[in-house]
This record gives C-alpha cells, structure tokens and sequence, in this order.
C-alpha cells in the first residue's frame, strides 16, 4: 500500500455514530424510539409499532451536502404480561463520513437491526437478550457485525432505574481476521407518570467499545469508543418535549489518528395522544478537529402507535 | 512412540472453559446441569433449557501470537424431578473454526462433545445420593502428520450429599475415568470429590449459595501395546468455588475455577519447560428465574490456560429455558 493511501485510510477516522439512541434503563415516552438494551424495553407501557426518518444535511469548512432524506427505520413491539419482543430496523442508511484529515466526505451506506426479548419479573426487575446485525459501506471496506446482547434492569421504589448490558458483536471485513469485542452499557433513569396523560423521564447513560487491533490498516481495527448520554422527556397534556445531549469520543488506533470528539444536542416537540404520536426532533451534532470542523444538522420525524 | 508419550502428557488439558461449580449443590440457575450427581437430588425444577456459546481467543508463546481461536458450544439440558428423586440429561457441543498450521507443534483443540446423566435419591430432606454417567470425546490437532487425534473418555460414579441444619452441606464422590484414543494405549483412573456449600431461601424469595470443592486425580501410566503410544494422565487438583444471589427472581452467578496439572512439558524445538499446566476461569451470569415458565439470561467469561504457551479465552453465552 502506498503512503498516500495509507495516508488517507488513516485520516478516514470513522465518525462516532451520529444518531444515538439513549434508552439504557428506561424506555423512551416516544413509542417509535428503539431502546439500547433489551432489558429497558420490557418497562414499556405496551406495544407498539412506529416508523421514523431523518431529513438534513451535513457541513465540512470546504463542502456542503444537499440536505435529503436518510435512515427510514421501523420499530415493532409486542408486549404480553411478562415478555416483550422488540423489533428495530433501520435500513439503506446512506450519507456521509467525515475524514477530519483531509476535510473530506466520503459516502457510507449503514444498515441496523436489532431483536430483543425480555421478561419483566413482579414489576421490578427485567432480563432481556439481543440478536444484532450491522452493516457499513464505505470507501470499499464493507463491515459486517453480528452478534447477541444481554442486560438486565431493576426497579427501585416507584420510579427509579438502573439498567446495565453486554452486546458480544463479531466483525467481518472480506478476508481479514474477523474481530470480536464487547460492547458495555450501564444507565439510570427516573420516570413517573403515565403516558397517556402527564410524565416526566430523566436518564443518564454511558456506552464503551474497546479497540480492537489486528494489524495497522484500517479494515483492521476497530475504534475504542465512549459516549456519554443525558436524555429527559416531559409530556405535558399530551404534548411531549424532549432533549438529548451525547458527548460521543472516537480514540486515535493507527499512526497519524487523533482523538476526536462529537457533541450532539436533539431536541424534540410533538403530541401523544390516544396511543397515536407524532414527534418532530432536531439534531445538531458538531466537532472540530484543530482548523477543521464538521457539522450535522438533521430533523427527524417519527409517527407512532403505541397499543396499551 | 516418546515423542507421543510427550504428547500424550501435553495434551491432558483441553479446551473446557469454566466448570460449573455444583458437585454437592445444584446451581440457583436451573438450567445448569450439575457435575456431581448427588447435586442432581436437591433439584427442584424441571426444567428443558438451550444455551449457545460464542468464544473466541489467543495463543501466544514468548510473546508471538500463534493462534487466534474463534469457536461455538451449543448446550442443551433436561431436569425432571419426582417425589424423592431427580433425573438430569445434557449435552453440549463445542468446535472452533482455527485452522491449525504446521510451524507450531502445540496442540489445537478442534471440537469437544459432551453427555451427561444424572439420576440421584434424596432422603428426609437430609441426603442425596446419586449415580451419575458422562462421556467426553475430543478431536485435536497435534501436527501434520496426526491433524485428528480423537479421545474419548468415559466418566461412572457416584456421590453423597448431606445437609447439615437448615442451609449447610457437605459431601463428595467418586468416577471411575476410561480413556480411549486412537493414538494411545488405554488409561484409567479415579477421580474424586469433596464439597462444601451454604445454600439460605426457599424457591421463590430471596436466595443465597456459595459453594466451594475440590477434585483430584492421581497420576495414571499404561505401557506401550501393540502399534499403540504409552499413555499418561498427570495427577491433577480442581478447585472450584460458586455464588449466586437471587431476588425477585433475578439471578446474579459468580463462577470460578482453577486447574492445576502436574505435569512437566518440554518444547522440543526451544527447549523450553513448564513445570504444570494452570487453568484459571471466571464467569459471571444474570438471569431471569420465574418459579414457572420461561426462563433466560447470559454469562460471559475469562479462562487463561498457561504451560509452554498462554491460551486466553473469552465466551458471551445467552440462555432459555422454560421450568414447568
């Protein structure tokens, strides 16, 4: 491999994950959000099903993509007394990474489904598992993840949560050696109230990857990551307002990589009523890298009914 | 033929993971078969329960990395109880996807199967005694010229547990062990068991269990026969200890373990010693155990098994069952 590819695969340092979803001990009020753990599903209020898209753009120094629609997803969720199945999917995924050493975009194609079963035990503590499968496209190197999660949750009290999980995710890269790692998550959350009327939903949580090296190309490593996630929701009357802030960290693996750091804020204003929802978020995520910086600006808009 | 009698010595550690630690005790998690058969009688679920296991790992030796293991087990288990009396099945099935290569002459396990069957007697709420059958057969690499080396062996015994008070118990055991293989003459020995274990709640509240054991095999030597390599099991020592706490149902399970072999193996080619062969494992589960109905959780673990080279493994196990 020539130095200036090198080079380039090198400052082709992945952006962190820019859309988020921070439901770790707590499930979101929104019945179209996904839970993170398998476990904070099985304290939703019943089942649902919901379809969500993002609309926007993204921002470099030098360019500017046209703003379009990404990420079409689709949450189903059935709940009986003690078992809750959840189903996420979100695919064709299709829009752009940043390379913060070259100030460039490359185009990635990301593809996410998710399968959780959980069980909730007398009303305060929850065990669920996971099926995961991830794709991403992107300058040729084409990633697959696979893999299975575990978490469980307690209830403490009326409205106090703790929730923590593993996700054991296997990656493929074409004839490179496939890398595993685990993937941890631990929150706590404070919701009251009912969802048909008035609630309130306070959580904090926090994510980490390990970085796995097989070798010093790109196709060969897998990013050390952290984020950390505060999210509260408060539905009022049947109209809900929520936001989000991540402070997500992507560490440097390979010669010529550095540290990157991505703040996002989302915030988010619509009904819930009568089982149905209708939210409209707005997301702004931004980062710099010495002179260079990079922005998302993105709305996103679920349509939800929850059937209690 | 020395140079199989080495290996033979070499080999006696295989890939197993952690054991579970229930030889005088049935673990809090019911779909966990118990090793030792008097175990089997203080059960009291029926239980039908699958387990799938990814593992990957490592092999290094003087800071070379030779090996990269990826691999799968998948499990699965049967409990029934009756007035007095329990009856335990399981089986598990483990391969690893490695490709051995021939420039390294440490062995690499290829697939290990397993099957089990329990059946104990408990009296007046004060003994369990049981009768307990396993068979293990193994496939490894030991070089290009013997890439299949099949072992089997066959473990029949039996154990007494005996509950002291209300929450102590103490007991033990013992197997005979058969080995065959294709490479070398066959071997026997006798393995043995003690315990001890603290087990506090009823089904159904707020439980606790710690139980600690020990199990050991002598030394066991048979001479060449025929086209067949002398034979040898080192003497070995398994300490085992266990925790788990249960509330509401959820379970949290602390397992560990460790392996002692007392053999000595040689590094033909560096001439290199190692004076035993250490397994050490830990694993950590959390469950959902109803008093009826579906069951399930996960574990995942650590094991590093150190001689000539350093094998380090982890595992990620997710688990149903359903208790009827």
């Amino acid at each position: 491999m020539n130095n200036g590819l090198k080079l380039l695969l090198v400052g082709l340092f992945l952006v962190v994950v820019p859309k988020v979803n921070a439901q770790v001990a707590t499930p979101p009020i929104d019945p179209a959000e996904p839970t993170l753990i398998s476990a904070a599903s099985s304290w939703r209020f019943g089942g649902s099903m919901a379809l969500g898209t993002d609309y926007g753009y993204q921002e470099t120094q030098a360019t500017k993509t046209d703003a379009k629609v990404t990420g079409p997803s689709a949450l189903l969720v059935f709940s009986g007394k003690e078992v809750i199945w959840e189903f996420y999917n979100k695919s064709s995924d299709t829009a752009y990474e940043w390379d913060s050493t070259s100030d460039q975009l490359y185009q990635y194609t990301r593809s996410n489904q998710q399968l959780n079963l959980s069980v909730r035990g007398e009303g305060r503590v929850s065990v669920g598992l996971g099926a995961i499968a991830r794709s991403d496209d992107s300058r040729g190197i084409q990633r697959k993840q696979s893999g299975f999660a575990g978490s469980f949750g307690v209830r403490i009290g009326d409205g106090f949560f703790l929730g923590a999980g593993m996700n054991r995710v296997t990656e493929k890269v074409a004839d490179f050696e496939d890398k595993q790692w685990n993937e941890y998550m631990g929150g706590a959350g404070f919701a009251y109230g009912s969802p048909e009327k008035n609630m309130f939903r306070l959580e904090v949580s926090g994510t980490s990857e390990p970085e796995v090296s097989g070798g010093t190309s790109l196709e060969q490593v897998h990013h050390k990551r952290t984020r950390a996630i505060e999210e509260m929701e408060v539905l009022w009357h049947n109209y809900l307002v929520t936001v989000r802030a991540v402070q997500s960290k992507s560490f440097a693996a390979l010669d010529g990589e550095s540290d990157r750091q991505e703040n996002q804020m989302r915030y988010g204003l619509g009904l819930r009523s009568l089982g149905f929802s209708w939210i409209l978020y707005r997301t702004l995520a931004d980062e710099r890298v010495g002179d260079n910086w990079y922005k998302e600006r993105y709305y996103k808009m679920t349509l939800g009914f929850g059937f209690l | 033929m020395k140079g199989l009698t080495i290996c033979a010595a070499l080999l006696a550690l295989f890939w197993t993971g952690a054991a579970p630690a229930q030889v005088i005790t049935p673990s809090l998690d019911p779909s966990v078969a118990s090793m030792g058969p008097a175990a089997t009688g203080w059960k009291t679920e029926d239980v039908v329960a699958l387990a799938y296991t990814d593992r990957t790992g490592k092999r290094e030796q003087s800071g070379v990395q030779q090996y990269e293991f990826t691999g799968s087990q998948s499990d699965v288990m049967l409990a029934l109880t009756m007035e007095g009396a329990a009856f335990e099945l399981a089986s598990s099935n483990q391969s690893t996807g490695t490709k051995p290569e021939g420039v390294y002459d440490q062995p690499v396990p290829i697939s290990n199967k397993t099957a089990q069957a329990n059946l104990a007697i408990q009296g007046n709420d004060f003994f369990s005694m049981g009768l307990g059958y396993r068979t293990e057969e193994k496939e490894r690499w030991l070089s290009q010229s013997y890439p299949h080396d099949r072992t089997k062996l066959t473990y029949a015994g039996g154990a007494l547990s005996v509950r002291l008070g209300e929450s102590f118990y103490v007991g033990g055991g013992a197997s005979r062990v058969r080995e065959a293989s294709d490479l070398y003459v066959d071997n026997n020995w006798v393995e043995s068991q003690i315990g001890l274990a603290m087990l506090f709640g009823q089904p159904g509240d707020t439980r606790f269990r710690f139980e600690a054991s020990l199990t050991q095999t002598p030394k066991a030597l048979q001479n060449a026969a025929a086209d067949r390599a002398p034979a040898a099991h080192p003497g070995s020592d398994l300490q085992r200890g266990a925790l788990e706490l249960e509330f509401s149902g959820l379970l949290f399970s602390f397992q560990g373990d460790q392996l002692i072999e007392r053999v000595v193996t040689v590094d033909a080619a560096t001439g290199q010693t190692s004076s035993q062969t250490e397994s050490v494992s830990s694993r950590a589960g959390v469950l959902w155990v109803p008093e009826m109905g579906m069951s399930l959780g996960f574990y995942f673990g650590n094991q590093q098994v150190k001689q000539l080279y350093t094998d380090s493994f982890s595992d990620f196990q997710v688990k149903l069952g359903y208790l009827f």
